[in-house]
Formats: C-alpha cells, sequence, structure tokens
C-alpha cells in the first residue's frame, strides 16, 4: 500500500500528531469509543483514512497500540477509535476523559476492499470487538445504497450485553442492511438468537454466492470457521477478505513484530484477501 | 564494466585514513576487543588488527597470530555494519509536555558521516538487503536512511575464507563486484585499490597511488583465488522457499528445537535481521520522553505477543520463524534472501546449530506437495 | 399419502436435496409439512417425541434445565438445520426443550417409521445416515467453538504502577 494513497501526512513515520479527546461513549463491558480531534488544523486538513485503516494510538511515557478506526463525525474531522481494555496503552487512555492529550500516527494498513464490494451483495461478518474495523464499510455501503448489492451484517458477541453498537442496528435495517445477530451464551429475557457465527452464514439467503463479497473481522479461529461457511456456499476464496490482528510495534512493517509468514500484517495487512493467507492459516504458531 | 586499478604501498595506507579524516568521514574499522575483531571508530592503522586472523567452526570463533603482517587477514565477526546504519538503540522521536499537552517531535540532528573501511562482499549484499528493507518498501526509515546515504564504504575483497563462510552458495562473493566507493585487495606489498563511484574516485585522486605492475595485478587475482578455494561450505538454494514453506510440519523443527536455546544470538550477529521493539524511556517526572528504537529478535518469548497470548509459543515455532524468514519468506518481502552466507550465525550459536545442515537435513527428507492438475 | 409439495421441500432443503430419487419418495411418504405459530413447544427436555424436524423458516430455540439457574437457551436452530435427532439415535429421552420463537414451518418425520425404512432399504439408510452424522458434526463443531468461548477478553488486568 503506497502511503500517499492512505493520505499518510507524515514525511517520517515516527512522528505522532497530537490529538485531543472529545466525546467518551461506553459501550459494552470494558470497551468504550474515544472520539479524537486533530488539534494541528493543517494535520486535520489532509488527513484521509479509508475503511478498515488503523492508527496507533501513542500515550507519551505509556506507548502506543495499534487501534482501527471506527468511524468519524458527521462533519469528518473527528476521529472515533473503539478501545478495549486490554494492557497498559488501553488503560492509560481509559485514565484520561474528554480533554485529555496524546498523539497519533496513521492511518496505516489495507483498508477493506470497497472497490470490489461495488455492484456486488456485501456480507460483513463480525465477531466480538470486531465489528468495529468494519463499521467504517458499513457507513459507507449504506450512505451509498445505490453502488453497492445487498448489505448482510451476520453479528456475533460473547452474550447480549457484549453487542457492541446495539443502539445503530435499528438505523442499519432502516437503510436496508440484513442485520442478523447472534450471542454464544444467552442471558435472561434475551429472545435473540444463540449460537456461533458461521451458522448464520449457512443459513443466510446466498442468492448470487459467487458475486457475493464477504469482509470478515474477529478472533482468527471465528474468521477460520466462518470462511469455511462462505466458501462451502459456493463464494469464491478470492473474494473473502479477513482482518487480522498481530502484535504491532511499528506499524510501517519495519519491525518485524507483527510477519504473519510471508506477510507483514500492519502494511500487507491487517485487511488480507482470503486466498493469499490461507495456506497459512492451517499451520499453527507461525 | 572495466575500472581503472591503482596501487598504493602498504606503508601508506595511513594516508587513506588521513583523506578520509579530511573529508569529514568518522572513519570505521576492524580492531580487536574483547578476544574478537569488531568494528569501531579508528584513526590510525595501528588499531587495525595487523598480523591477526581468526579460525571459526560451528559454535567457536578464535582469534590466531598470522605468520605474515597483513592488515585484513580475517574475516567476518561478531559485528557487522548494521550496527551503524540501524543502530542497536537510536531514538525514533520524542515527547515533552507543554501547558497544552504534548510537543511531539522526531530527531533532526544530522547524524555521523561514516566511511566504512574493510567491508566484504557478503556485507555488501547484506547492506543491499537491509536498504530494501529501510528504503524501498512503502515506508523510509529515517534514521537508517540519513546514515546510509552519507556512507562511503570501502571494500576489502577476502584472500582467505571461514570454515563456517559460504557466500558462494548465497552468490553474493568473495570478490565484491559492485556496491562499494573503494575497493582494495591487499598484497604482500600493498593494496590495489579500484574506485566504485564519483566520491570513491575523488578520495582516490588524494592518496599517493602509483600504476600497478603486472605482477601487483597478478598477486591481487592469485589472493583473491585463495578465499574462493578455501570455501568447503555449501548451501543447496535450489527453489529453497518452496522446500522451506511445504516442510512447515518437518519432524527436523522438532528436533533442532531440543538443541536451539533461543537466546537470539544469531539474530543479533546477522547483517540483515531487522527486527526491534520501541521503549518509552521517561525522565523523573515524566515530562521528557524518548522513543527508542532497541534491536529485538523472533526469539524472545514475547516478540509475537497479543491480547490472548503470545503467538509463537515454543521454540519450535521461533526456530522456524527465524530460518523461513531468512530463506524463504524473505524473497516475498523484499525479492532477495535474506541470508548472505557470512556464516556469523554458525560460528556464535552458542551450541553450534548450522543453517546450511539444518537445511540439508530438511532437504534430505522433504514432503512433496502433490502435483498441482 | 405424501402431500404434493413435501417432495420439492424436501429437495430444497440442504439435508435431502441430494438424495437419489428412490429414497426422496420413500422420505416424503412418511414425512408431513406443518405450519407452527411462534411460542409452541415442539417437544419438552426429558420426555420421549416421536419425530425428527427439518426446518424450512421460522426459528427455533433450544433450552435445557440447569438446576439453580433455571431455562438456559442453548442454541438457535434455523432453516436448513436438522432438529431433534435423540429418536432416531437412540431411543433415550428428549435432551432439550424445543419452543419456536416465531410462525416456523417445518418437514416433520416420523422417527419410528423413519428407522423402519433404513433398515428395509439399506441404501436408503446408508444415505440418510450420512446425512445425519453430517449433520452431527456441523452441530459438533459449532458447539466447540461455543465452548472455546472466543470471544472472552483475557482478564484485563491493571498496568503495575511503577
Ligand atoms: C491492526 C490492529 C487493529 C486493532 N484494532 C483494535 C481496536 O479497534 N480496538 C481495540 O481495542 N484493540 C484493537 N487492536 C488490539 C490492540 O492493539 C491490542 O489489544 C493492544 O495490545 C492494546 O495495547 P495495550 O498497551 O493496552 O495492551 P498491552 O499492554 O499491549 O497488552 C495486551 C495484552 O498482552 C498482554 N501482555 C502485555 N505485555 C506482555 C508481554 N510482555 N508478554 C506477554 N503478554 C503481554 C497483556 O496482559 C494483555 O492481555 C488492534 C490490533 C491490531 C494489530
Ligand atoms: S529472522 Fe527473526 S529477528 Fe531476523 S528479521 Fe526475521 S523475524 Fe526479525
Ligand atoms: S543467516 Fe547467518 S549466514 Fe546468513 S546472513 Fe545471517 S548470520 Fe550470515
Amino acid at each position: 500500500m503506497n502511503p500517499a494513497s492512505c493520505g499518510t501526512p507524515a514525511a517520517n513515520p515516527w512522528l505522532a500528531f497530537p490529538v485531543q479527546i472529545t466525546g467518551i461513549t461506553d459501550e459494552t463491558p470494558g470497551v468504550s469509543t474515544y472520539e479524537l480531534q486533530l488539534t494541528d488544523a493543517e494535520v486535520a486538513r489532509n488527513y484521509r483514512f479509508q475503511p478498515g485503516q488503523f492508527n496507533m494510538l501513542y500515550l507519551p511515557g505509556v506507548g502506543e497500540a495499534a487501534i482501527s478506526l471506527s468511524g468519524q463525525s458527521e462533519s469528518g474531522d473527528r476521529l472515533r477509535h473503539t478501545v478495549r481494555l486490554a494492557g497498559n496503552v488501553t488503560h492509560s487512555l481509559a485514565g484520561l476523559g474528554v480533554g485529555g492529550r496524546f498523539g497519533l500516527r496513521g492511518p496505516f494498513g489495507t483498508p477493506w476492499p470497497m472497490e470490489e464490494c461495488r455492484g456486488r451483495d456485501v456480507v460483513a461478518v463480525a465477531g466480538g470487538l470486531g465489528l468495529a474495523p468494519l463499521r467504517p464499510a458499513i457507513d459507507a455501503i449504506l450512505n451509498a445504497p445505490d453502488e453497492y448489492g445487498q448489505l448482510t451484517i451476520l453479528y456475533g458477541a460473547r452474550t447480549p450485553e457484549h453487542l457492541l453498537f446495539e443502539q445503530v442496528y435499528p438505523d442499519w435495517r432502516q437503510n436496508g442492511a440484513v442485520v442478523n445477530v447472534t450471542v454464544d451464551r444467552s442471558l435472561p429475557g434475551w429472545q435473540g438468537h444463540v449460537g456461533v457465527v458461521p451458522l448464520l452464514v449457512d443459513r443466510m439467503q446466498l442468492p448470487d454466492p459467487e458475486n457475493t463479497v464477504f469482509l470478515i473481522c474477529g478472533p482468527d479461529v471465528m474468521m477460520k470457521y466462518t470462511v469455511s461457511s462462505a466458501l462451502n456456499r459456493g463464494v469464491p476464496a478470492e473474494r473473502i477478505w479477513i482482518n487480522m490482528e498481530r502484535n504491532m510495534n511499528c506499524a510501517v512493517g519495519l519491525c518485524g513484530h507483527c510477519q504473519y509468514g510471508p506477510e507483514f500484517i500492519c502494511k500487507d495487512g491487517p485487511v488480507l484477501r482470503y486466498d493469499r493467507v490461507q495456506p497459512m492459516l492451517r499451520v499453527e504458531d507461525l | 564494466m572495466d575500472r581503472q586499478e591503482r596501487f598504493l604501498e602498504t606503508d601508506r595506507l595511513q594516508t587513506l585514513i588521513d583523506v578520509l579524516t579530511d573529508a569529514g568521514y568518522q572513519v570505521v574499522g576492524p580492531t580487536i576487543e574483547q578476544e574478537a575483531i569488531i568494528y569501531d571508530e579508528i584513526t590510525s592503522v595501528d588499531d587495525l588488527p595487523r598480523g591477526w586472523t581468526e579460525t571459526q567452526e560451528p559454535g567457536q570463533y578464535r582469534l590466531q597470530q598470522r605468520d605474515d603482517e597483513a592488515y585484513f587477514g580475517y574475516t567476518v565477526g561478531p559485528h557487522s555494519w548494521k550496527q551503524f546504519l540501524f543502530p542497536p538503540v537510536a531514538t525514533v522521536a520524542t515527547a515533552e509536555r507543554t501547558d497544552s499537552g504534548w510537543e511531539m517531535r522526531t530527531p533532526d540532528e544530522p547524524p555521523p558521516q561514516y566511511a566504512f573501511l574493510g567491508v566484504r562482499a557478503c556485507e555488501i549484499a547484506a547492506i543491499e538487503v537491509q536498504d530494501r528493507t529501510f528504503l524501498h518498501g512503502p515506508y523510509v526509515d529515517p534514521i537508517y536512511r540519513d546514515r546510509r546515504d552519507r556512507a562511503l564504504i570501502i571494500a576489502v575483497n577476502c584472500t582467505q575464507a571461514a570454515s563456517t563462510c559460504f557466500c558462494t552458495s548465497m552468490n553474493t562473493g568473495p570478490r565484491c563486484r559492485s556496491g562499494f566507493d573503494l575497493a582494495l585487495t591487499e598484497t604482500a606489498d600493498g593494496f590495489v585499490v579500484e574506485a566504485g563511484s564519483d566520491a570513491g574516485g575523488r578520495i582516490l585522486e588524494q592518496l599517493p597511488t602509483r600504476e600497478p605492475e603486472a605482477t601487483d595485478l597478478t598477486a591481487a587475482e592469485t589472493a583473491r583465488q585463495q578465499a574462493v578455494d578455501q570455501i568447503t561450505r555449501r548451501m543447496d538454494t535450489t527453489d529453497i522457499r518452496n522446500l522451506l514453506l511445504d516442510n512447515l510440519q518437518h519432524p527436523r523443527w522438532d528436533e533442532v528445537a531440543t538443541r536451539c536455546l533461543s537466546c537470539t544470538n544469531c539474530t543479533m550477529v546477522c547483517p540483515t535481521c531487522f527486527c526491534s521493539s520501541v521503549k518509552e524511556v521517561s525522565d523523573l517526572k515524566g515530562d521528557e520522553i524518548t522513543r527508542e528504537r532497541q534491536w529485538d529478535s523472533c526469539f524472545n518469548f514475547d516478540f509475537s505477543y497479543m491480547n490472548g497470548g503470545v503467538v509463537r509459543n515454543d521454540i519450535r515455532s521461533r526456530y522456524r520463524q527465524w530460518l523461513t524468514h531468512k530463506l524463504a519468506s524473505w524473497h516475498d518481502q523484499f525479492d532477495v534472501s535474506g541470508c548472505v552466507g557470512c556464516g556469523r550465525c554458525i560460528s556464535w550459536c552458542p551450541v553450534g546449530i548450522d543453517l546450511t545442515e539444518e537445511v540439508a537435513a530438511i532437504r534430505a527428507d522433504a514432503h512433496q506437495p502433490e502435483e498441482q492438475p | 399419502m405424501a402431500q404434493p409439495d413435501v417432495m420439492q421441500r424436501l429437495r430444497e432443503i440442504p439435508f435431502s436435496a441430494r438424495l437419489p430419487e428412490k429414497a426422496l419418495t420413500d422420505l416424503a411418504a412418511i414425512a408431513e409439512i406443518r405450519s407452527v405459530p411462534g411460542g409452541a413447544r415442539l417437544f419438552r427436555e426429558g420426555e420421549p417425541h416421536c419425530c425428527i424436524y427439518l426446518l424450512i423458516s421460522g426459528s427455533i430455540v433450544l433450552e435445557m434445565h440447569v438446576p439453580g439457574r433455571g431455562k438456559v437457551q442453548i442454541l438457535t436452530i434455523g432453516p436448513g438445520d436438522v432438529l431433534g435427532w435423540s429418536p432416531v439415535v437412540s431411543d433415550t429421552v428428549m435432551t432439550a426443550t424445543a419452543t419456536t420463537l416465531e410462525d416456523t414451518e417445518l418437514i416433520e418425520i416420523q422417527a419410528g417409521a423413519l428407522l423402519q425404512l433404513c433398515e428395509s432399504d439399506r441404501e436408503v439408510g446408508y444415505f440418510l445416515m450420512q446425512q445425519m452424522a453430517a449433520a452431527l458434526s456441523r452441530r459438533l463443531v459449532a458447539t466447540r467453538l461455543q465452548l472455546l468461548d472466543l470471544f472472552a477478553e483475557t482478564t484485563p488486568q491493571q498496568p503495575s504502577p511503577l
């Protein structure tokens, strides 16, 4: 991926841009969405990202974490990141509050193949927090309904409490998307679906599998079985795209941490076409 | 290309160092420290390991006195020029707390201008391999670029080889063919010198050289041939990428895992390994932060950790990462092998693991993928 | 006598789509299409039951009773799925309670007649049991994935204050 085409304004990939937290929304237990404003006007004007790309959020003195963009404000100048408490950086971020200032490098990584989706049915399959990196792709499709075919969103979470962005599903449905949600473990009062996500792929309406694009994001094992269900339904391997997470340090293919076989997840991924990584998904601990 | 060759007498070698110093270069070359020939700043020919050589075997490196007074009569040691172009510790960025948040910068003071004296053919190849990583990808590493752009390479053709060398298998040596500014071949009387660039030519003009005699040229040729003749180690690289990637479940990985200590030595001495981690270094108040990049290694346990655990959890998968990265996936990533055949990882492995032997063992008993219809 | 569109429906469902014509006719003879409103109980955990079902449309929830926790929903069954195989694979009681979540259309097959069919025509029996095994194995994988609890976070650790 050419950095220029991702809109990375920095000539020096190590340079972080200052940002300020302008809003925090609590989503599910341990997960919040942070709205960030780039405080340098020049940087803000030039900043562009594509659905699926991520930023390195930099908390001086603490470190960096790779976090996908989960959207932007209506005006476009505020970047949303949906973050789960994991370790040092994410805990420190949670301690900052609205008005908090830190740094950001990005955007990095390959985007979802929006061109490929054009004119085709699209199935977005997400597990857990995997819905966050898919959200900008979902928004892009729903904002230009004439350019894409039917959008189906299949989403699995651990329990009904862990459903991310639950408040927007009605809007998505209103805008023409089919939204099917399932949980691994039910809770009292849950009227919805129970079972793992790949089952939703087995059962979904798939009128033209050869011309349907699958965008998948979630834990490795979930993606593996989702891919297998999609292949079973006649979706070609080269229409299936997955989003892989690996340890990431530099985000620009220079530090070696995120290698997955021949791929550097940070610059060749995180979004990868399934047929490119398929031989490796079989080998453990690669 | 036929380059013009000149001859520099042995006792005029100091003029090379002086000319380089006058031209503003910091001269880095071989010198003896802690019972090994390493690379460090030098100011005089007296710093050079004159009259010294070494013997190398798997898991072994030993200095030895020569029976002549050669300056460059050794092969490669624990250091490589990677130390200077991609420093083991470097500041990539800084952050300073201000009234309105953080002031974030990247370093802008110019790095030293190095002249590397004594660069071998496999080392030129290694630098070119690292150029692909740090300069020719979608992102350029500014630290490497600034050092590399300003560096002058004064190569020395090998006149002998260690038992661990296998550059002929990797097509990287022992003769320096390109990628240098100046190249020397040492003979009993002095050095046959050729320039490989305009910058090298300008240095050459300032040296007290003479036209080489036919005997000088023959002596240089004989010396270079001696290195070729001494190379005994081989690695069969035929279709090596697919050989390794088709054999990720080969029993040899389990076997080598019982010997490998996961000590990271091989990745530290390897002139092409480029893995690193950035650490935050902060002053006591936490107001001044430097982001320090340090060499890292795929043999470190936590190198691949992520939420939910470490990806490469055992020595088997870490050794497999190292070897398949060097010899297989490097081709996919950079269109070149990640191994230049310098043999460092063989000598500096505490238990003497030899990658050429590992590859041979896998090849001897390889799983053949099914024929594609 | 088979209802006219049972054959058609059996052809559309993955479970029976690839059965040879003979097996399909025999199966259709012991099958019946049923429409069930939402909220109806098909069978109950711990009781014996007569039939096995193939889902055409709608959805059904499977629940198990756990002492101290009451009814726990364990799986939602959707179109194309096989449901209630206990009477075919063993003669024990049902292992869960099945309730429709919405208006649901399904094919009901008499378990006893199905077993007889398999006994009397081993070839048809082989095809049917093969499909049953495939459905069971898919369910088993799905259950394993559920067990893995893939979306569980590693327990968030507070970073060390030092
Ligand atoms: C492309 C990409 C996109 C991502 N997008 C998102 C996103 O949108 N939202 C999100 O929340 N996350 C996302 N992640 C994941 C996120 O980057 C990681 O969870 C990151 O580690 C969080 O940083 P941290 O400093 O808070 O946690 P860390 O301190 O890095 O800790 C993360 C986990 O590793 C463990 N750990 C820490 N140090 C070690 C060690 N030395 N050895 C072994 N284990 C250790 C911790 O206990 C914890 O479980 C993404 C990752 C990638 C690669
Ligand atoms: S072998 Fe290991 S340390 Fe060396 S470049 Fe490859 S991943 Fe990095
Ligand atoms: S892998 Fe070993 S022999 Fe090859 S370049 Fe690296 S250190 Fe030298």
